[in-house]
């Protein structure tokens, strides 16, 4: 029983980093139909903005690791997502892939392939002890910035002008155009929360895994998408029950299942997924077909 | 006040509409209809900024709306009741209320009763879910979220479409007492007769050509309008 809990708070904290990143895209995905591989690369960039601040003061390093991947997620929404909004589904996959591709190999030229260790908040590393069990202090961060941030996000959205205006959009764009909501606003604020939020992600990411390297964005990018479309693409309750969901599974896959059967731990997690998304293809937390892409 | 002159539209080089002249002047309730496929929905994408024009102008209020964002169309006081009504499933009564404001005009606490008294049914259900309205209460709330933009021009279409017979009469109310009140409407719709009689001028478009004009009068005194769009027989 202490075991289990010790992994209950594990998957926990785990499901905490994939919630966050599916939410940041689905938010874009709600938007503009849009998933945006270069989101991966911006917990990159946001990584590597933490790596140049390391030695400043805490507090620094932090908004810096935030920041970075807020401005690029802007610039990249102004420079390669607008020119081709409302184009072919393809046309904007291939794009997300080029704008990736484009951001680790700027990274590759100036800097190098070689990951780069990084002591973020070493204080976060430490566990303490309650009622048996082993509580890294990095696990209470995660959990803890993750409650805020969906609290945060709920009252934005159900609370604040902007907020009913972009669940306007994400229900039916052409029509929020035709009430007068400002379209680049709308779809820039979305990529500048959503920038947020790898931001966030980033900062954690850094402090568990000590290190950065330009393709660290990519594995944690196609988890969080996976979790985003068990969830159900376009929602943004799905995205975060379905990176809780994933978290619990890879975590208690791992623990309980036998010791020779380790090597495919990954292997019996996404055939969980496969599962689920033949069950429910539209994901487990949609229940409406997405409307027309913009 | 609206000016459309020599539009031209065409999808994939199919013409959606062909030279269609049509004006809209201050105060007026003006009715453009036609069989469906006539090009009407196509004509008030075009004003919207939805659908680009080949060639021809749309001018309102002596600004050209061609090339223009939908968003920016609207902010110079263009309201659009859309086809289907779009009322926003996943937000409440009150939520759809607020998009009225997204024009940039503002909150106006006397619009805004002056609005929910027109549709008090809206009142009764203001914290509800949209999604939870029928059709007409739906086509109210539609009509209602425009009006709060106080928009100088109300383009409606197909506002009567899928609605009970009691509820379109009910909608030709209400677009009757709007222009009372000064709103000048443009309406679009496939209920011809109701139309022709409740419109001060009428426009027929057909195959994407303006096909007639007129006002009551002169479309019921034309024995080819009686027959082949307002589905009498002479």
């Amino acid at each position: 029983m202490h075991a289990f809990f010790q992994h209950l708070i594990d998957s926990i904290s785990l499901g905490s980093l994939y919630a966050v990143m599916g939410l940041s895209i689905a938010l874009v995905f709600g938007i503009m139909r849009l998933v945006n591989f270069a989101q991966g690369d911006l917990v990159m960039v946001g990584a590597y903005g933490s790596a140049f601040a390391t030695h400043a003061p805490w507090i620094l390093t932090l908004v810096i690791t935030l920041v970075v991947p807020v401005v690029f997620a802007l610039v990249i929404e102004r420079i390669a997502f607008r020119p081709v909004r409302g184009a072919s589904d393809s046309t904007l996959l291939v794009t997300s892939f080029a704008v990736s591709y484009l951001l680790q190999s700027l990274v590759l030229l100036f800097l190098t392939s070689t990951p780069r260790g990084v002591s973020l908040a070493p204080a976060l590393g430490h566990p303490f002890h309650v009622a048996g069990l082993l509580v890294p202090w990095l696990d209470v961060a995660t959990i803890g910035a993750t409650a805020f941030l969906l609290t945060t996000l709920t009252w934005f959205l159900a609370k604040t002008r902007t907020g009913v205006y972009m669940r306007a959009a994400a229900e039916d764009f052409t029509t929020a155009r035709l009430m007068g909501v400002r379209a680049n606003r709308i779809i820039a604020i979305a990529f500048a929360i959503s920038g947020l939020l790898t931001g966030v992600t980033a900062y954690l990411t850094v402090a568990q895994s000590g290190q950065v390297y330009p393709t660290m964005g990519v594995n944690l990018l196609l988890v969080a998408f996976v979790a985003t479309t068990i969830g159900g693409l376009g929602s943004l309750s799905g995205a975060v029950f379905g990176g809780y969901l994933l978290g619990i599974i890879t975590v208690f896959i791992g623990a309980y299942f036998p010791r020779s059967l380790s090597s495919f731990t990954q292997a019996f997690t996404y055939a969980i997924v496969i599962a689920i998304l033949v069950y429910r293809p539209q994901g487990l937390l949609t229940w409406r077909s997405p409307r027309t892409r913009v | 006040m609206l000016r459309v002159e020599g539009l031209s539209v065409a999808y994939r080089k199919v013409p959606a509409l062909s030279e269609v002249t049509l004006e809209v002047g201050e105060g007026q309730l003006v009715g453009l209809i036609g069989p469906n496929g006539a090009g009407k929905s196509t004509l008030v994408k075009t004003i919207a900024g939805l659908v680009k024009a080949t060639s021809g102008s749309i001018v309102f209020d002596g600004n050209s709306l061609l090339g223009k964002a939908t968003e920016d169309i609207v902010r110079l006081g263009v309201g659009f009741v859309p086809e289907g009504r779009h009322i926003f499933q996943t937000l409440s009564v009150e939520e759809n209320l607020s998009l009225g404001y997204a024009s940039g005009r503002g909150f106006d606490a006397s619009t805004h009763d002056a609005v929910l008294d027109r549709f008090p049914i809206l009142r009764r259900y203001y914290r509800d879910s949209a999604a939870g309205l029928s059709g007409g209460e739906q086509q109210q709330l539609a009509i209602a979220r425009a009006l709060l933009a106080r928009p100088r021009l109300l383009i409606l279409d197909e506002p009567s479409l899928g609605l009970a017979p009691l509820m379109v009469d009910s909608v030709f109310e209400v677009l009757v007492s709007l222009q009372r009140d000064g709103v000048t409407i443009l309406l679009v719709e496939q209920n011809a007769s109701r139309t022709v009689a409740t419109a001060d001028r009428t426009y027929v478009l057909g195959a994407g050509h303006i096909r007639a004009q007129g006002t009551s009068a002169e479309l019921l005194s034309r024995e080819d309008m009686l027959e082949t769009y307002l589905g009498k027989k002479v």
